[in-house]
């Protein structure tokens, strides 16, 4: 499956979209950017709260080819910016982080 | 953690604001030369005692006791230490206090600063009896010196006349006021062009 097909499940909405033709095959869930920054693998969806810039930074630096920012909080300017720029695509949702998680399991089987 | 480092700045301060300070300095360094992060909230309030001191950023005596602080300093100590600093407390009882928490610039972890002109007017409207300081210094790498940004309560308070901070209209002329101060902070340059182009 690609990034794309993420958008099947209507709670998911697109901030950014960045090269959605990514392939993706599994999922990582994670705040503090640390511990994202070296355990997330290339092609994971990367469930997180929080949406300053550096996500983007470490989503570059880890090919997550998609973040999904949870619980209702939405991306700054500034990240929305990088996103285009290193074509990383963000969607939101109102799901908490769990919720989210487990759709993504169940539906994808991921 | 908190998501922004702005509501840390308001938690300290409204600690400031319950030890019935009358008197609050905030002041935040951005020195990305120096890679340094800091913010320093000094009160002239009633201060800790030197027992509660000791205990201060343990989460647990803060739960168990009831305190005039919650879990505000207990979470800034932790987003210190994880980001490459420390939370320094001093204070005396009938002197004040002062907090001090520093991190590295650039650690990954470090919360962003977030809206600090929403966080700094709310507090100026909400305790209009307090006289607030605010003090923000910034600095890019390989610049000689510290820009400043200052602000007072007492400064505001002559240009307004009496009338509060709190008054719709003022509320809002104050809130730009501070979002192009930080802005110009940060970006020197932007603000030097409104000028030109307003002088035309």
């Amino acid at each position: 499956m690609n990034v794309r097909d993420l958008l099947k499940l209507e709670d998911l909405k697109v901030a950014v979209e960045g090269d959605m033709d990514q392939e993706v095959t599994g999922g990582y869930m994670g705040d503090l950017l640390s511990v994202v920054m070296g355990n997330a693998e290339e092609g994971e969806a990367w469930i997180t709260i929080q949406s300053h810039v550096n996500i983007i930074a470490v989503a570059s630096l880890r090919g997550v080819p998609v973040i999904i920012i949870a619980h209702g909080f939405e991306p700054d300017e500034d990240t929305i910016e990088t996103a285009k720029d290193e074509e990383i695509t963000i969607m939101t949702t109102e799901l908490p982080p769990f919720q989210i998680a487990k759709k993504l399991i169940t539906e994808f089987g991921l | 953690m908190m998501k922004e480092f702005a509501l840390h700045v308001l938690d300290i301060a409204e600690n400031s604001v319950r030890g019935e300070a009358s008197h609050i300095t905030i002041h935040i360094v951005e020195d990305k030369q120096e890679n340094l992060f800091a913010m320093e909230i000094a009160d002239d309030g009633k201060g800790i005692p030197a027992e509660m001191l000791k205990t201060i950023k343990d989460p647990f005596t803060t739960t168990r006791t009831h305190r005039r602080v919650g879990m505000g300093i207990p979470f800034l100590n932790d987003t210190c230490q994880m980001c490459g600093g420390h939370l320094d407390i001093q204070s005396e009882v009938g002197v004040g206090t002062t907090v001090r928490a520093e991190m590295q610039y650039n650690n990954i972890d470090r919360p962003p600063l977030g809206d600090i002109a929403s966080t700094i007017l709310n507090l100026f409207a909400s305790y209009p009896q307090i006289h607030f300081n605010y003090v923000h210094e910034y600095r890019e790498k390989d610049e000689d010196g510290l820009r400043e940004f200052s602000i007072s309560t007492d400064e505001l308070d002559e240009v307004l006349e009496g009338t509060p901070i709190s008054t719709p209209s003022i509320y809002v002329w104050v809130k730009g006021f501070l979002k192009d101060s930080i802005r110009e902070l940060y970006h020197p340059e932007d603000g030097e062009e409104e000028e030109e182009e307003e002088g035309e």
